[in-house]
């Protein structure tokens, strides 16, 4: 165990430096895991896990792949990978209410599944069938449709996303990126299980022990990350980093749910917290308040588990519990764990684990909101930053010919500018006409606020446009846009719905076709510093898209009916070009009128036969063989 | 009709009813603005290889402003050279007269056309061929008029898509064979031909067409001449880049008649077929075999609208004379009419209301199909009896049939 020989040579002294060190990008030790707490308004709770490992690039070529997971770094080396990030997600981020995303969005995908990678390779054909062989390998490594990431759901974004690692020159100049979503693919826990398999301590220790699909999949929102890249070191050999993110938003009243009893029931009426405020309040109407209840909860309730002390394996410098909540909030913890906290954030503390297997709790208690002192929101929770741009995105018009797409995107800050990427990769049955795209602004501030401009084409500095081929790849669309402070951007488009095959329609066709979302990469800007001094990301929502269906019931009486008309158009033509005219009366005689005389001629003769059985027999059966031949 | 009477000239008349014609676009057009954004929409009228949407300057211009080509995409299936036409047009979100005008002139064009295919009495008298029933027949007013007061040639013009161009070089082509100029009757088939391809099916009973026309026994060296009026055709078609269209409509896509159209195989098939079997069981009408195969376009194309309808049923009226010889005129005449009126409900029914499914449409598109292709058959039917009783004058007025 090296770490531990390793950690018990630094003095105390140096600690402190040393895990300022480690949480900033330098990897120090070899693994690392950590768990952020993050109380949030209206009863949530964002909880951050992070694990990190590293082995050198040597050392990777050789294969001797120490914390990083073998099973991956094997696909990555057959598949000529230099970095690789993949995301499932699930649910939406509140931007709204919780503010900021967790890592600057950086570590999360659209809803559904997300892969991108750059690819070592000499031309873009030789890219393609390394990523084919990515995307089935991880489909079988992650139990995910990844395989389906085909043409027509891959792009190579232009301007959205940079390597995030270091890659020497050589290398850099032969990368490809490839990007593909699978936006309706349903994260699960089929998802996590390999996800906690690649971890040194496997969820069997560590923060990662309280990692349960029952109560990951049922957090508001849920996002989990995989990015491998090299990184170098000033002045150090350069290491293949593995980053493992989830971040979830939990509902605490719904995690607090026991396993046994997860109905929810219907709260009595004389439990509800209800706005007395409204002038509608009566004992028959509730508006319910918005902080319904003062947060209280412990580590296993919301987890349904409880933390198995710490993984071995771990830093031990690194502290695995930290919880982000104001100086004021009352946490109690079990025993010989040690508090930490950082000199320059306040609101952060941080819990040193003791090495032996002991299970760790936390417990945040209720705190009153009457009595003598009297305790509020600003108590319970860090009031979170706004974040840089609001963005939600939806589809407009109605009927299933044509429709539109509008994406608002607000600048929330009084005196910056903020700068960024809109990417959009829509699915080829969206026939998105380019020309029909709009910006329109609308100042908050200023001497025309308020209102809603003519068009501002302004707003868009840049636009990379890749259309859509029929069944061969969808439409890339790249737009940098700059909104002003204080402004609001209206962005829509028109497309047209196309009506796709018999076999191109997915089971529950009526259900929609999923629309993954868009990327939206804030660039850092110079002038501001501080938060907008590196790069981060938001992501909208996904669309689902009715197309027009046709009937699944009859495809063959379409062929049949189909066949028919052609059948008869053909042959009514066919008939009168190839056939004499004749008078009624003239010419051989037709089949039917054929049959007519000789069924006549039939009849006439039994008449005759039965005249002559009647009168003289033998006279009769001779006239009946002279008639026959 | 002899020849000296001809007047290709528009007398007062016809001016005034081309004023008419074009008012009454031009009031349709700004009387209701939002009327030609609504028929351009119109899956009737509007196919994706004519769509005026997806051709106007602006759709192609940021095309070519994002550095791409308007080609390497699924969205713009037109010729090339409509290309500098339309960023010739100013942008017609601002400037929309200027198409209304444009499409309003390119209709008048083709009623001009087909006034003087009608004057030149070819329907009823070919140099092969002279109609026992040749006197009864529209004059080039009337046609030009049924042709320009049509709903549905009303409809695609204010629908304004690339189609109406197609029509108007195929009737100039006609009408340029009939008046013997050869070179401008093929000049104006490789245009149609380029713009949509299909037309070049018309080469054969066009060359025979302008080959009667010029027909002077005292000298052969016109049918030289001829042949190398057709190569023209013939390269000028071959040189066009739009075969990536061609290629791209057999692959099975679903269009407006969505199931139908899965089955493109089946449409280029009996298209090509029908031109050689009219051409030569009607070589002495070529008119008519012209007439026939339009009618079999505007249903078997692919991406039919009623653009094509518009033009077939625009030169039957040339064939007045064999009227009275249509045995389902009436039969005809109401499946039209009930598709018509029944095609936009049901799509409706279909795409908006959601209070109908798919077999709504599909089974009024068979319908409609079939209403057209009676008419052409009944038409064809016309034809040849009117042929036949030249031979049998006793004939007439009886009970026949085919054998």
């Amino acid at each position: 165990m090296q770490p531990f020989s390793l950690s018990s040579l630094i003095p105390l002294l140096t600690f402190l430096v040393s895990f300022v060190a480690a949480s900033s990008a330098a990897p120090a030790a070899d693994y690392h895991e950590q768990l952020n707490l993050k109380p949030l308004p209206q009863n949530s709770l964002l909880a951050s896990f992070n694990f990190r490992s590293n082995t050198s690039l040597p050392e990777f070529e050789a294969h001797n792949f120490r914390f990083f997971p073998r099973s991956l770094g094997q696909i990555l080396q057959h598949a000529g990978t230099r970095e690789l990030h993949l995301r499932f997600s699930l649910g939406r981020w509140d931007a709204e209410t919780w503010g900021a995303r967790p890592w600057d969005g950086t570590k999360e995908g659209g809803t559904g599944v997300e892969l991108w990678a750059w690819l070592e390779a000499e031309s873009d054909e030789e890219a393609d069938h390394k990523w084919l062989t990515l995307t089935n390998a991880l489909s079988g490594l992650f139990c995910a449709s990844l395989n389906f990431i085909d043409s027509t759901r891959t792009t190579r974004p232009v301007m959205s996303f940079r390597p995030e690692g270091d890659h020497p020159n050589t290398t850099m100049a032969n990368m490809h990126l490839l990007h593909g979503v699978l936006p309706r693919e349903v994260v699960c826990t089929e998802n996590l299980t390999p996800f906690l398999k690649l971890l040194p301590c496997k969820g069997k220790a560590g923060v990662s022990s309280l990692l349960d699909g029952h109560k990951l999949f049922d957090a508001s929102w849920q996002s989990m990350a995989i990015d491998v890249k090299p990184v170098c070191p000033a002045g150090e050999e350069c290491v293949l980093q593995i980053e493992q993110t989830i971040d979830m938003v939990l509902d605490i009243e719904r995690s607090k749910r026991p396993r046994d009893n997860p109905i929810p029931r219907p709260i009595p009426s004389h439990e509800l917290k209800c706005n007395t405020t409204k002038p509608y309040h009566a004992d028959d109407t509730c508006f319910p308040t918005d902080s319904l209840n003062a947060q209280e909860w412990t580590l296993n309730q919301i987890f349904g588990k409880s933390m198995l002390g710490k993984c071995p394996l771990t830093d031990p410098n690194v502290p695995p519990v930290c919880i982000q909540a104001p100086h004021t909030r009352d946490v109690f913890t079990s025993m010989d764990v040690q508090e930490v906290k950082e000199p320059g954030n306040e609101n952060q503390r941080c819990y040193l684990l003791p090495s032996n297997e002991e299970e760790f709790h936390l417990a945040l208690p209720f705190m009153p909101r009457d009595g003598d002192r009297p305790k509020t929101d600003a108590d319970e929770f860090v009031q979170p930053a706004t974040p840089l741009l609001y963005a939600e995105r939806s589809l407009t018009g109605h009927g299933q010919e044509h429709g539109g797409v509008q994406a608002i995107l607000t600048n929330p800050s009084p005196d910056a500018e903020v700068e960024f990427v809109y990417m959009e990769s829509l699915p080829w049955f969206m026939r998105i006409y380019l020309h029909t795209l709009k910006a329109r602004i609308s100042h908050r501030t200023g001497s025309d606020a308020g209102q809603t401009l003519r068009d501002d084409d302004d707003v868009i500095k840049e636009i990379y446009y890749r259309p859509f081929l029929d069944r061969q790849r969808g439409t890339q669309l790249e737009i940098r846009m700059k909104i002003p402070p204080g402004s609001t951007v209206f962005m829509a488009y028109d497309f047209e719905k196309t009506i796709l095959r018999y076999t191109e329609y997915p089971p529950d066709a009526n259900r929609g076709f999923d629309v993954a979302a868009a990327v939206i990469t804030i660039l850092p800007s110079n002038s501001t510093g501080g938060r907008a001094a590196r790069m981060s990301n938001l992501r909208t929502t996904g669309m689902l898209l009715n197309l027009p269906t046709p009937d699944f019931s009859m495809p063959y009486n379409v062929i049949i009916f189909t066949s028919t008309c052609i059948a008869l158009a053909f042959g009514g033509l066919y008939n009168i070009l190839v056939r004499r005219f004749v008078g009624r009366d003239e010419g051989p005689e037709v089949s039917l009128v054929k049959l007519q005389k000789r069924l006549q001629e039939a009849a006439q003769r039994v008449k005759e036969r039965v005249q002559e059985r009647l009168g003289v027999a033998g006279k009769g059966a001779k006239k009946v063989e002279g008639k026959t031949d | 009709m002899p020849k000296d009477k001809m007047s290709f000239q528009a007398t007062a008349g016809t001016a005034g009813l081309f004023v008419v014609a074009a008012a009454l676009r031009l009031l349709l057009f700004t009387a209701f603005p939002g009327l030609p954004n609504l028929l351009t929409g119109r899956v009737e009228i509007s196919t994706p290889v004519t769509s005026f949407k997806r051709c106007t300057c602006r759709r192609v211009c940021s095309l070519y402003n994002h550095n791409v080509s308007p080609y390497d995409g699924g969205v713009y299936h037109q010729a090339p050279l409509l290309l500098p036409l339309f960023s010739l047009l100013p942008d017609p979100s601002t400037y929309p007269i200027f198409a209304y005008i444009l499409y309003t002139l390119v209709d008048l064009l083709s009623a001009n056309a087909l006034y003087k295919i009608a004057e030149s009495g070819e329907g009823g008298a070919s140099r092969l061929y002279s109609s026992p029933r040749k006197e009864k027949r529209w004059s080039g007013y009337v046609v030009a008029a049924l042709f320009l007061f049509n709903p549905f040639t009303i409809a695609t013009c204010i629908g304004r898509p690339t189609s109406v161009f197609t029509t108007c070089a195929i009737l100039h082509a006609v009408a340029k064979a009939l008046s013997g100029n050869i070179f401008t009757s093929m000049l104006s088939l490789s245009f149609a031909a380029y713009l949509s391809m299909y037309p070049l099916l018309l080469l054969p009973p066009m060359v025979i067409l302008a080959y009667d026309r010029t027909y002077n026994p005292k000298a052969p060296k016109s049918l030289a001449q001829l042949a190398g009026m057709c190569t023209l055709a013939l390269t000028l078609t071959d040189l066009t880049p739009n075969a990536g269209l061609w290629g791209y409509s057999p692959s099975p896509r679903c269009s407006t008649a969505s199931v139908r159209s899965s089955f493109g195989f089946f449409w280029l098939h009996p298209i090509s077929s029908y031109t050689p079997a009219l051409t030569i069981r009607l070589r002495q009408q070529p008119l008519a075999v012209i007439t026939l195969l339009l009618g079999i376009f505007a249903i078997f194309k692919p991406y039919p609208s009623i653009a094509d309808t518009s033009l077939f049923l625009s030169l039957v009226p040339c064939f007045r004379h064999v009227f009275p010889l249509l045995r389902y005129s009436f039969v005809t005449a109401s499946v039209v009419l009930y598709g018509t009126f029944l095609g936009p409900a049901f799509y409706h029914l279909w795409i908006y209301a959601g209070s109908g499914n798919a077999n709504f449409f599909y089974a009024i598109t068979l319908v409609w199909s079939l209403g057209l292709s009676l008419l052409v058959s009944d038409l064809a039917f016309a034809v040849l009896r009117d042929e036949w009783e030249v031979e049998r004058p006793e004939m007439r007025g009886k009970e026949i049939r085919q054998i």
